[in-house]
C-alpha cells in the first residue's frame, strides 16, 4: 500500500529563515507516530503544511496520492496547539459543525466521551477553561474515522493526570487503519503508544525508525536516545 | 456544502445583526412615542424627547459603521486568526469560503439598508406622509413624460450600481486583507495599507481614463432647456452603464485574486 504521507524535497521558508530545509519523509498506514524534536524544529510547520494551513515554498506534500486540499481534508483530522473555537458557542453547536461538515464524524462517539468526562454538552465554551476547551477539541478530532490524525502538541497543556486520559482517548479511539502522528517534547509521557519515532531539528529529519528497533539494536528509550541526538 | 456554509455563516453573523436591529427599532419606537406624545411645556419630556432623537440620529450612523466594521472583522476573525485553523481544514474550497462570506455580508447590509429606511419611515408615518408619497410619485410621473424609457433606465442603473457597489466594497476589503494576511507581522496594519493602496491605484487608473475617453457630450452645455436636460440625463445614464460595468467587472477581480491569494499563499501563524 502507498504510504498515507509523504513529502518530497518539501522547504518552507518565513521571510529569510528556513522552517524546513527540503525534507523527504514517508508515513506508512495505521501506525502510531511520534514526531519529535525541540522546540522550534519545524514540527508545526510540518503539521501545518499538511493541513494547508501554510503552503510550502518549495517540493510537494502528498497525502493518500492527492496533494492537499478538499479531498484530503475529509480524510485527515488535525488537533492544533491553539484553540481554534469560538467562545459564543454551545459544545452541542460545534459538535452539530463537525458533523455537518465531516461525513467521518461520528456524534454518539463524542457525545459518549463528553459524558465520560463530565463536560455538559449545553455549557457555552465561553464559560470553559483552557484544559476544558482541549479536552473537548481531542474529542471533536477523535470522533472522526480518519485515515491520518495530526496531533499537535496534544498534551502540552493539560495536568500529568489529565495526559493519561487523553493518551488512552488517543489510543482507544482512533481508526485502527488510521495513522497518527503526534508531535511534541513530552516524550516520555506517550512513548508506550509509540510505534515509530522522527526526530526533526534545525527543519532537518534527523533520525526515523521505529521503536522495536530502537529499543533492540540501541538497548535504548525513545527518551535516552532523543537526549543523547539532541544533546545541548 | 454551500448549504451547509451558509447556514452556518449566518447563524454566526446573525446574532450581531439581528442584536443591532432590534435595538435600533427599540430607539425607534421610543422616538415615535415621544413625537406622538407631546406635551407642550414641559422641560422634562422635551429633555426626553431631544435625548431620544439624539440616539436615533445617532443609530442611523451606527447602522452602516457596524454594519460594515462587522463585515471586515468577521472575514478576518474567522478565516485569518484561530478560527482559520478550523475553517481551513474543512473539506471546502476557498472559492466557497470567500463566496459565502461576501454573498451573507451582502445580505446584512442590504437588510440594514431597509431597516434603515423603514424606521425613518416609522417616525414619518402620519406626520404628512401621504402628502410626501403623492408629491413623490407625481414628481416621478413629470419627469418620465419628459425622458420616458431614459428615465426608468437611469432607475435602473443607478439601483443596480448601489448593489454591485455593496459586493464591489466587501470584496475590496477582502483582497486588502489576504494581501495583509501575507505580512507575516502587523496583518491588521498591512490589510488597512492595502485598502488604501489599491484604492490609490484605481482612482488614478479610471481618473485617466476618463479624462483621455473625453466622455462629456458637448449637449451639456447649450442654451435650450429641453435639450440640456435630456443630455444631462443621457450622460448620467451613459456615465452610470460604464461604471456599472467596471463595478461587476473589478468586483469578479477582486474575487479571484483573493481565491488566489487565499490558495496559493496562506500564512496562518
Amino acid at each position: 500500500m502507498s504510504p498515507i504521507l509523504e513529502c518530497r524535497n518539501l522547504s518552507k521558508k518565513y521571510g529569510y529563515k528556513e522552517a524546513l530545509s527540503g525534507i523527504d519523509l514517508s508515513v506508512e498506514r495505521g501506525r502510531i507516530v511520534g514526531l519529535l524534536g525541540p522546540n522550534g524544529s519545524g514540527k508545526s510547520t510540518l503539521i501545518k503544511l499538511s493541513n494547508g494551513l501554510l503552503t510550502p515554498t518549495n517540493g510537494e506534500l502528498i497525502i493518500n496520492n492527492m496533494p492537499v486540499g478538499p479531498e484530503t481534508k475529509k480524510i485527515v483530522s488535525y488537533l492544533p496547539e491553539r484553540t481554534y473555537l469560538n467562545n459564543w458557542m454551545k459544545v452541542c453547536d460545534i459538535i452539530d459543525f463537525f458533523a455537518d461538515f465531516y461525513e467521518n464524524f461520528d456524534k454518539n462517539k463524542a457525545y459518549e466521551m463528553l459524558k465520560r468526562l463530565n463536560i455538559n454538552a449545553k455549557d457555552r465554551l465561553k464559560t470553559m477553561s483552557k484544559g476544558t476547551k482541549e479536552k473537548v477539541q481531542l474529542i471533536l478530532v477523535m470522533s472522526r474515522q480518519a485515515d491520518l490524525y495530526l496531533l499537535d502538541e496534544p498534551i502540552g497543556g493539560v495536568d500529568p493526570a489529565a495526559r493519561d486520559y487523553i493518551l488512552n482517548t488517543i489510543i482507544s479511539n482512533y481508526n485502527p487503519d488510521g495513522t497518527i502522528i503526534i508531535s511534541t517534547h513530552l516524550i516520555s509521557d506517550i512513548e508506550q503508544i509509540l510505534d515509530d519515532i522522527i526526530f526533526i531539528q534545525n527543519g532537518t529529519i534527523v533520525k526515523t525508525a521505529s521503536v522495536d528497533d530502537i529499543r533492540s539494536q540501541e538497548g535504548k528509550s525513545v527518551d535516552a536516545l532523543f537526549r543523547e541526538v539532541f544533546r545541548c | 456544502m454551500l448549504g451547509k456554509l451558509f447556514k452556518h455563516e449566518f447563524k454566526a453573523t446573525g446574532r450581531h445583526y439581528l442584536l443591532m436591529y432590534s435595538v435600533f427599532f427599540v430607539i425607534t419606537l421610543f422616538n415615535k412615542l415621544f413625537l406622538e406624545l407631546s406635551v407642550p411645556n414641559n422641560r422634562f419630556f422635551s429633555y426626553f424627547q431631544n435625548i431620544f432623537m439624539l440616539f436615533f440620529v445617532l443609530m442611523c450612523a451606527a447602522i452602516f459603521i457596524l454594519s460594515s466594521v462587522l463585515v471586515v472583522y468577521r472575514f478576518y476573525k474567522n478565516l485569518m486568526c484561530d478560527e482559520g485553523y478550523l475553517m481551513f481544514t474543512l473539506p471546502v474550497k476557498v472559492g466557497e469560503h470567500i463566496i459565502v462570506k461576501a454573498v451573507t455580508s451582502f445580505v446584512w447590509i442590504v437588510l440594514s439598508t431597509i431597516i434603515f429606511f423603514l424606521s425613518i419611515l416609522i417616525l414619518v408615518c402620519g406626520h404628512g406622509l401621504g402628502d410626501f408619497f403623492s408629491v413623490c410619485s407625481k414628481f416621478i410621473q413629470e419627469l418620465s413624460i419628459y425622458y420616458g424609457v431614459q428615465l426608468n433606465l437611469f432607475i435602473f442603473i443607478y439601483v443596480c450600481t448601489f448593489l454591485v457597489g455593496i459586493l464591489y466594497n466587501i470584496l475590496q476589503s477582502y483582497f486588502a486583507i489576504s494581501i495583509g494576511q501575507l505580512v507575516g507581522k502587523h496583518r491588521i496594519l498591512a490589510s488597512i495599507g492595502a485598502y488604501f493602496a489599491i484604492n490609490f491605484v484605481l482612482q488614478n487608473i479610471f481618473g485617466f481614463l476618463f479624462i483621455f475617453t473625453n466622455t462629456i457630450d458637448p449637449d451639456l452645455f447649450v442654451i435650450d432647456e429641453i435639450k440640456k436636460a435630456e443630455s444631462i440625463i443621457h450622460y448620467l445614464n451613459t456615465f452610470g452603464i460604464i461604471s456599472l460595468v467596471l463595478s461587476i467587472i473589478l468586483t469578479v477581480v477582486f474575487y479571484f485574486a483573493t481565491k488566489l491569494v487565499l490558495t496559493k499563499k496562506l500564512n496562518l501563524d
